[in-house]
């Protein structure tokens, strides 16, 4: 991050009422060499975002003038710029909604800084130009080749199914960040039903059968609960490995 | 007309054809005339209007028989000329058939008074009815409509409440009247709905006067009984008394269900409204008291990472302090939200088919901060089911259980957190090393909650951490029981939720 910094400051667009929330989100945008823009309504954030356009928008959910979301639906009809929601404790179903909305990341409040810098670390890989970005990746022991269609663990290659990969490769192409139900049932069967979220659960237990070394315990793929999967980056698998006690 | 023919109309009849006989005769002594069977056709014609189809065939047939004694020989009844014979065929034919024709239209056009007369009353009715507030008016109304349109007395009981019958007082029924109907009257209510709603009931009380009763009622069931009075005469009721009541109740029944709507909708209104305004106040609270924490743990994050204070290993200390505390400090706040939706009613679980290991692992991972000083042990039995379960509620009494066990055993001790499945249950069991229970505090330590005043610490994470816990369970078809060996042994928490039942088809991937 902060090499691509040191080129080419990149410009964040914080969008928020309470001006405490701006303040420390800006102080610590800064101190990773972020430009910041601040908008207080959905007014100025929609003007903002076409004016300077931001590399990357924090927004919050409550503004004066109306819905986050719809600030979220404005700046999604023209662009593609990566958008981290800040939201006082959503519900699941407002999570979901706001993913299915084009919300790349979102985060609940009170959050520390730390990990709203993780977050936006991996937004801003994904909206790095294309090329730069590897179809190689790598969590832990599990590596996943995409142009090759290798799969392997521990330096062993793991056979999959046909869906299985496809499921391994919806995750693997938003890395790092959370597909919902939804979004990945649509993937893996563009035909059918989308209520049933049952098969998908059952694809993913197959799927970690294989590729997690404690399938009771998974680390490469997380369960955002009642959301959806994220496949997790080396930097989410370390922070969870940080704060998870000894296991016996 | 259906029913009896009166006798008077015959008569009628008969008189019509002499007087017609009359004026033939006065019409032959003033001009000769073949055949007098056309005057015939005068009684024959008023008579079908006046009295109907009997009275008309008769003078039909008598004006025949009265035509027949004009042929000459007068006075004779013998028929000789074969034109006689053709004129009488004839004339009676055509006697007969404009007769019923006559009689038909004139039935019509008394049905359809009749039918004027009924829609007028109903209309009535209605327009009484809906000015009407409760279901008491309703009946009152429709029984007096009734005894207008039979024109004998209708008597009102009403099904009150824990299966006392009042009846509205009426002169109609005696005392000792109403204690013979009453058991009729029980009856009648207790019919089910639909089938026997149109029935009717036919009570004689000893001293002969007979009584005809209606259930009236909505769709769910009947709310009175309506008893019509039909003095000593015993008879039973004609059929066209018993519809022209039934289409009366029928528009009763009508009223009382609009009546029973308009107060759902009523009722169902204001019950919206005001979860509209606890869901409300209960989200402006959480946002009044959050956003400000949020800003102090957050800039308390950004001052720990900030580079001026790199060398200020104390500073970057207190600062992290402020943020832990801070992220506690929310977390209290969310508890005491969380009791006031339970409180409120404003806890629905969202259930939906979940594997049951993800939960687990979600909660570990949220409380694995709190945990750390301790050692974990997952003992997961193989092939665990899919539940039935509100996710987010289920992680959150996990992570309380969690939590509590951190709390309540020694740094170093292991908390061991368990998944079994069993033939109707899955039982997630959550056990320490720490100081256990005496056996009267298993029920009590789910207690504290109730007790909150005792408690200066409401918000903290001991006992109402474990009642969240609980009722979180609860709303989930599952219960927690707590165990311990004793003293000093540790405490053994057990999640008992139901299994889902049926296996999901195994659809979608293809192999295996």
């Amino acid at each position: 991050m902060s090499d691509a910094a040191a080129t080419l400051p990149l410009l964040a667009l914080i969008v928020d009422d309470e001006p405490q929330i701006r303040r420390f989100v800006k102080a610590g945008l800064e101190m990773q060499g972020f430009r910041i823009a601040e908008a207080k309504t959905a007014r100025e954030a929609i003007d903002l975002a076409v004016m300077r356009a931001p590399d990357l928008a924090i927004l919050d959910l409550g503004l004066p003038d109306a819905d986050g979301a719809t600030v979220l639906a404005a700046i999604r009809s023209w662009s593609q710029l990566p958008v981290i929601v800040l939201s006082v404790r959503s519900t699941e179903t407002e999570k979901i909604a706001l993913l299915e909305a084009g919300a790349d990341d979102y985060i609940v409040k009170p959050f520390s800084m730390a990990e709203l810098l993780a977050r936006v670390r991996v937004v801003l890989r994904r909206s790095a130009p294309r090329g730069t970005s590897s179809p190689l990746i790598r969590v832990g022991e599990l590596s996943l080749d995409l142009a090759q269609r290798i799969v392997s663990r521990d330096g062993a290659p793991v056979t999959l199914s046909p869906k299985q990969f496809a499921l391994l490769t919806a995750l693997a192409r938003h890395h790092g960040m959370v597909l919902t139900h939804r979004q990945l049932m649509r993937e893996l069967w563009p035909q059918g039903p989308e209520e049933d979220v049952q098969y998908l659960r059952i694809l993913m237990k197959k799927l970690r059968d294989r590729i997690e070394p404690e399938p009771a315990r998974p680390l490469y793929i997380a369960t955002e609960l009642a959301v959806g999967y994220r496949l997790r980056t080396q930097e989410q698998l370390d922070a969870i490995l940080r704060t998870t006690p000894a296991e016996e | 007309m259906k029913g009896r023919q009166a006798p008077g109309d015959l008569i009628g009849a008969t008189i019509m054809v002499i007087g017609a006989t009359g004026l033939a005769a006065s019409l032959t002594l003033i001009a000769p005339l073949e055949s007098v069977s056309a005057i015939y056709m005068l009684p024959v014609l008023v008579s079908a209007v006046r009295y109907g189809t009997k009275p008309a065939m008769l003078a039909a047939l008598l004006g025949a028989f009265s035509t027949s004694l004009f042929y000459p020989p007068v006075l004779s009844i013998q028929v000789v000329q074969p034109w006689q014979i053709v004129d009488l065929v004839i004339s009676l034919s055509v006697a007969l058939v404009m007769g019923r024709l006559a009689a038909q239209t004139r039935d019509e056009m008394l049905a359809a008074r009749q039918r004027e007369g009924q829609i007028k009353r109903l209309y009535d009715l209605g327009s009484a009815m809906a000015a009407a507030s409760d279901a008491e008016a309703i009946y009152t109304i429709v029984a007096a409509h009734m005894s207008e349109a039979l024109s004998r007395p209708v008597a009102v009981f009403v099904a009150g409440a824990s299966g006392r019958i009042d009846s509205i007082p009426s002169p109609v029924v005696g005392e000792a009247q109403e204690r013979v109907l009453k058991p009729a009257v029980e009856r009648t209510l207790a019919a089910p709905p639909g089938a026997a709603r149109d029935r009717a009931e036919f009570v004689e009380v000893p001293g002969g006067e007979s009584w005809l009763l209606f259930p009236l009622g909505d769709a769910e069931r009947a709310g009175a009984v309506l008893a019509v009075a039909f003095g000593r005469d015993g008879v039973a009721p004609a059929s066209e008394v018993i519809e022209e009541a039934r289409l009366i109740l029928r528009e009763g029944s009508r009223s009382l269900e609009r009546l029973g709507l308009t107060r759902a909708v009523e009722e169902r209104n204001m019950r919206q409204r005001s979860d509209e305004l606890r869901d409300i106040l209960l989200e402006s609270v959480s946002h009044e008291l959050r956003t400000p924490i949020a800003g102090i743990m957050g800039s308390a994050g950004v001052l720990a990472a900030a580079p001026a204070l790199r060398d200020e290993p104390q500073l970057v200390e207190l600062a992290c302090g402020i943020e832990a505390e801070s992220r506690r400090l929310d977390m209290r706040i969310q508890s005491l939200l969380d009791v006031t939706r339970i409180r409120s009613g404003a806890l629905v679980p969202r259930l939906e088919a979940i594997d049951l290991l993800d939960v687990v692992n979600a909660a570990l991972d949220a409380a694995a901060d709190r945990l750390r000083e301790h050692r974990i042990c997952r003992e997961f039995g193989p092939d665990l089911p899919l539940v039935r379960i509100d996710a987010v509620l289920v992680e959150q009494a996990l992570i309380n259980l969690l939590e509590n066990a951190g709390k309540f055993s020694p740094p170093g001790s292991t908390i061991r957190i368990g998944v079994r499945t069993e033939a109707e249950t899955v039982r997630i069991t959550v056990s320490d090393e720490g100081a256990g229970l005496e056996p009267s505090q298993r029920e009590q330590i789910f207690e504290r909650f109730y007790r909150g005043a005792r408690h200066a610490d409401l918000a903290g994470g001991s006992g109402l951490g474990l009642t969240i816990a609980q009722v979180f369970v609860a709303a989930n078809g599952g219960r927690i029981d707590a165990s311990s060996a004793g003293p000093g042994q540790g405490t053994r928490l057990a999640v008992t939720l139901p299994r889902l039942r049926e296996a999901p088809a195994r659809e979608g991937d293809e192999h295996e």
